[in-house]
């Protein structure tokens, strides 16, 4: 009887784990369409991109469009610009918005819910009207063509990381902290030997997220930055755009060199949200 | 006694050295300006190239240059000169006239006295595009003129003349109908031509019609918007027979299948196409070789006129630059001596006739595009250009997709156009 | 005498130590959310004052702004056609959009969440939308959604469907739109994910006990568990979908007749096209007001949904 209740057991895991196969082969061939796209044009000469209906496989394959790419644009320059900016503000959104959350999500002081409408009111206003008054800012205390407005706000607790972070800290319980309380830890202790770790896969999520606005921010840089030496990737993908046309194998070649380190950094730290830690010891 | 004197005249001599080491120094210090341009892509190279020739030969000015893209050089700039850090020579393509005054220094005193720059010497209609009211702010640096290209392969397999293109606007609608083709499933597999489009630049095919046949987009005298008169009916109600012939959605799902500006006409996925000397190179880019193709004059009807439409890429000194002067002798220099150097490597129409001289500019097609400069037309001393255009460019969807009749849409740009320049004049 | 003050004393001093510990706490909570506090006051507090000042002003940002008291109120409210088409452009797209891409980004999260092999490929894949840089990303859908030769279209057929004109069409343009959301889930989909880790097993052993199946174990364990994480993407969702821009700014400018006119570009039109900053400032106090409100709904019943363990 047992024998029999396993074996259909067994099958019934191996075809649900089939239909999930294709379930996700099925709706990943869609998602990865556009990065496919991305690469094949990228191999192209001008006058195949856009032939109707497109070619999938470049015909001849264009291998110099990527160095080309790479020098027109001066790359290493921009790739060193980006990776300090973008290396610094996940450092800087690590520290202040994990401090930030846990105040707005562990803590109870006077005025907690006002001030988290208000952090999250910060997100309502749209961004082309705070541009100008906070270049001006920006300005007056010298902080232009630096790096300095593109990475000391992210030291300030941006809001959509600490909303975030404040999530999750919600979810672990509080008994946890109370017995930390009880044998004398400080409330630092908590946050740091409680708290953080159990939120690793909330900082994993952080940490890309603020890498991956880093990478990609435009605007931002754009606006600040008027020496060219100090410009970042994302514009310089950008500045394909001729007079009257765009370069647009170069600008793919571009695109693709510099989403590069975003998958392989995806890639690698997924474990720390999926195969996350396990919580057994303490939830058990 | 002797001593003293020896050694006063000694201190003096060290003084003396002094200072005029100094001084020379002084005179040998470079003056650092900067240059904000819109030209990425390989023209960004290019201007560079000029760039590092003005430094050569201007050894105490320096000039940086800074690219930044298209869309976005407008508003960064005005936020820097509000700010007060902005660059001091900026690539001017400003369609917001009344507001030159409080971003670029005007420039009168340095072309009046200066006797290489002579207004006489630009082509017609690009010293407008940077004036207002009699001041001048930017030095024309390219300038260019519209033709249409035509398809002479198509032609011949249609059996029209490719030596003959269409002469006025019933042949253009004939050799249009000729040259369309539908595939299978109903839709247009190549179209003719598209009368209402904009040909790039913010140059628009409506405008250019409405000239040919002796209409006015704007009275300087009374200051009046004008988009009401018989001749924008006349060309509107055109359009409107048009869209409704070539059946709007099908042809708007043609469109679509356009990324690459004028890829389409290199694609021979249109046959007639207005587009400016620049096409030139987009052909060559992206077209078949061995691809026949010809310019004319866009066709207009008996009694009409030729017209062509131009675009300008103006240099300005920025307002409020420390370095007046250096500012100055760039701006002379980079489009006077500087477009020679970028000229045969952007295949761009320079702004004067006497830079014409260039061994690019001997070819047939090209000829026709210098020819075709003495029609260029304007709006004259038309402040807020680009709420004008983006309110003409809204009516021409309405009246196309049938949503308003060409009366009523040309109405509301009249009233909303009128009333927004009011305001500004008012100021 | 000297019992009695020290009594009193030790009752005061209980007392003190008491509200000296909430006291503290509060203080606690203060200096934790320095850093945010700093923040604000230094680069946020300015530029929205300054917004809300222009926004009563007419402002050519090269010009001084000049007060005009309501007039910018009054004329988007009562003569702007745009102000109000853009407006419902803008609900229409966050109505469908926002839960939609919550439900596909759950069940994305759910159906990756399995240990199986080729796993963090699939996630991979899942999340490059998110990741590739938007100017790609729009000319791709652009040849997707091409309604005579795009992929949707040629599939489409395939059924023997004939497919609109999706961006062409003034009817299919907000659709299109919004399906071009629900594919670039990705950020939703791995908040999911995380907050998948943090629901303890024990839960799932006691409703297999129960005998649910897959389905009322979704609905019953994962879901309520879940819920923060719902919380946190409706919110953003509503935020983000509301200043929806770069991809009507690259593919469709507005048009056709303004059916994909959404209020931020309509508002960056009027700040940075015809610099008429004080007008598009006006706009985005609206805007403010409008997300503002439908957040503190949400919010206010996050109570009765959200569950989370600290109250």
């Amino acid at each position: 009887m047992k024998k029999y209740y396993l074996r259909s057991h067994y099958a019934n895991e191996v075809m649900s784990r089939g239909l999930l196969y294709v379930v996700l082969i099925g709706l990943a061939s869609i998602y990865i369409l556009p990065f496919i796209w991305l690469i094949s044009s990228s191999l192209k000469s001008p006058s195949q991109i856009f032939v109707i209906p497109p070619q999938w496989i470049p015909n001849p394959v264009i291998w110099q469009n990527y160095p080309e790419a790479l020098t027109l644009m001066p790359f290493f320059t921009y790739l060193k610009n980006t990776c300090i900016i973008a290396f610094t503000t996940v450092l800087g959104s690590l520290l202040s918005c994990s401090l930030v959350a846990y105040a707005f999500a562990r803590l109870r002081w006077p005025g907690r819910n006002i001030f988290f409408i208000l952090l999250l009111s910060t997100m309502m206003i749209p961004f082309p009207v705070t541009m100008a008054p906070l270049f001006i800012l920006f300005s007056k205390i010298g902080w232009i063509n630096t790096f300095n407005p593109l990475i000391i706000p992210a030291f300030c607790a941006s809001p959509f990381l600490t909303f975030l972070l404040r999530q999750f800290f919600r979810t672990i319980p509080t008994e946890l902290s109370d017995a930390a309380k009880i044998d004398g830890c400080t409330e630092l202790g908590i946050y740091s030997r409680i708290i953080l770790p159990l939120a690793k896969p909330a900082l994993a999520v952080t940490a890309i997220f603020e890498f991956l606005f880093a990478w990609n921010n435009f605007l931002g840089p754009l606006i600040y930055l008027t020496d060219q030496s100090k410009y970042t990737l994302a514009i310089g993908l950008q500045l394909f755009k001729g007079a009257h046309d765009t370069e647009w194998a170069l600008q793919m070649a571009a695109s693709a060199v510099v989403i590069l380190p975003v998958i392989v950094l995806f890639f690698f730290t997924q474990r720390y949200f999926i195969e996350g830690i396990t919580l057994t010891g303490m939830k058990g | 006694m002797k001593k003293r004197v020896m050694s006063f005249l000694m201190v003096l001599a060290v003084l003396a050295i002094c200072e005029l080491s100094i001084f020379l120094l002084a005179s040998t210090a470079k003056v650092t300006i900067t240059y904000w341009h819109c030209w990425g892509g390989y023209h960004a190279e290019v201007m560079q190239k000029a760039g590092d020739e003005f430094n050569k030969l201007h050894p105490n000015i320096k000039v940086e240059l800074l690219v930044v893209p298209y869309e976005q050089l407008r508003p960064k700039l005005t936020i820097a000169v509000v700010a007060g850090s902005s660059p001091d020579v900026v690539c001017l393509w400003d369609p917001d006239r009344h507001l030159y005054e409080r971003t670029y220094t005007p420039l009168n005193d340095f072309i009046a006295g200066d006797p290489d720059i002579n207004l006489e010497d630009y082509f017609p209609g690009l010293m407008d595009e940077v004036t207002y009211k009699g001041k001048i702010y930017g030095l024309p640096r390219v300038g260019c003129s519209t033709l249409m290209f035509y398809n002479k392969d198509v032609f011949e397999e249609v059996g029209l003349d490719p030596e003959r293109p269409p002469g006025n606007w019933k042949e253009l609608e004939s050799y249009s109908d000729k040259t369309t083709k539908k595939d299978a499933r109903g839709g247009y597999e190549r179209v003719g031509f598209i009368p209402w489009e904009e040909a790039g630049g913010g140059i628009q095919l409506p405008q250019q019609f409405v000239w040919q046949v002796g209409g006015k987009w704007y009275d300087p005298e009374t200051k009046k918007v004008i988009t009401t008169s018989p001749e924008h009916f006349r060309v509107f109600h055109w359009f409107e027979s048009w869209a409704e012939k070539y059946d709007i959605r099908k042809i708007s799902a043609f469109k679509a299948t356009e990324a690459g500006f004028f890829s389409n006409f290199a694609g021979e996925k249109r046959i007639l196409r207005v587009n400016g000397n620049w096409g030139v190179q987009d052909i060559e880019k992206y077209g078949r070789k061995g691809l026949k193709y010809g310019v004319t004059l866009l066709p207009f009807p008996e009694g009409g006129r030729p017209t062509s439409m131009f675009w300008t890429d103006s240099t300005a000194v920025v307002r409020g630059t420390k370095h007046l002067q250096e500012a100055w002798e760039f701006v002379k220099w980079y489009t006077t001596d500087g477009i020679k150097i970028m000229i045969p490597i952007m295949t761009e129409m320079p702004a004067r006739y006497d830079q014409l001289d260039m061994e690019v500019y001997q070819d047939p097609i090209m000829q026709e595009f210098i020819k075709a400069l003495a029609y260029n037309c304007s709006i004259p001393d038309f402040p807020i250009k680009e709420f004008y255009q983006t309110n003409l460019e809204a009516a021409v969807d309405y009246i196309i997709y049938g949503k308003k009749t060409v009366e009523e849409a040309l109405a509301e740009v009249q009233t909303k156009v009128q009333k927004e320049l009011d305001r500004v004049l008012a100021k | 005498m000297k019992k009695y003050v020290k009594t009193a004393g030790m009752r005061t001093f209980a007392l003190k130590k008491r509200s000296k510990m909430s006291s503290s706490e509060a203080v606690k909570g203060y200096l934790f959310a320095l850093p945010w506090f700093i923040g604000f006051f230094v680069f946020t507090l300015y530029p929205v004052m300054a917004a809300i000042y222009y926004s009563f002003c007419s402002y050519d940002i090269v010009s001084p702004p000049q007060w005009i008291n309501i007039a910018n109120y009054k004329t988007l409210i009562n003569e702007d056609p745009l102000f109000w088409k853009s407006l419902f452009n803008t609900v229409f797209y966050t109505f469908f959009s926002v839960p939609l891409g919550i439900l596909i980004a759950l069940i994305l999260a759910v159906l990756l969440n399995y240990k199986l092999r080729g796993m963090s490929w699939f996630r991979t894949i899942f999340y490059l939308p998110t990741i590739v840089p938007v100017v790609a990303s729009c000319i791709l859908w652009l040849w997707i959604l091409n309604p005579q030769f795009g992929l949707l279209n040629v599939f489409l057929a395939k059924l023997g469907i004939a497919g609109p004109g999706w961006l062409a069409d003034e009817n299919w343009s907000k659709p299109s739109l919004i399906l071009m959301s629900t594919w670039a889930v990705g950020g939703s989909m791995i908040i999911f994910l995380a907050g998948l880790q943090g629901i303890p097993r024990r839960l799932y052993e006691a409703a297999e006990l129960d005998g649910a199946n897959w389905w009322r174990k979704l609905i019953s364990v994962t879901v309520p568990m879940l819920s923060p994480a719902i919380f946190f993407n409706m919110i953003m969702g509503i935020i983000g979908s509301f200043q929806v821009f770069t991809q009507v700014f690259i593919m469709t400018d507005g048009g056709p007749v303004d059916s994909t006119l959404f209020y931020v570009l309509y508002l960056y039109r009027n700040a940075f096209v015809y610099f008429k900053m004080g007008y598009a400032s006006a706009m985005a106090l609206i805007l403010f007001i409008i997300i503002l409100f439908f957040t503190l709904v949400i919010v206010l019943t996050s109570s009765k949904w959200v569950y989370e363990e600290v109250k």
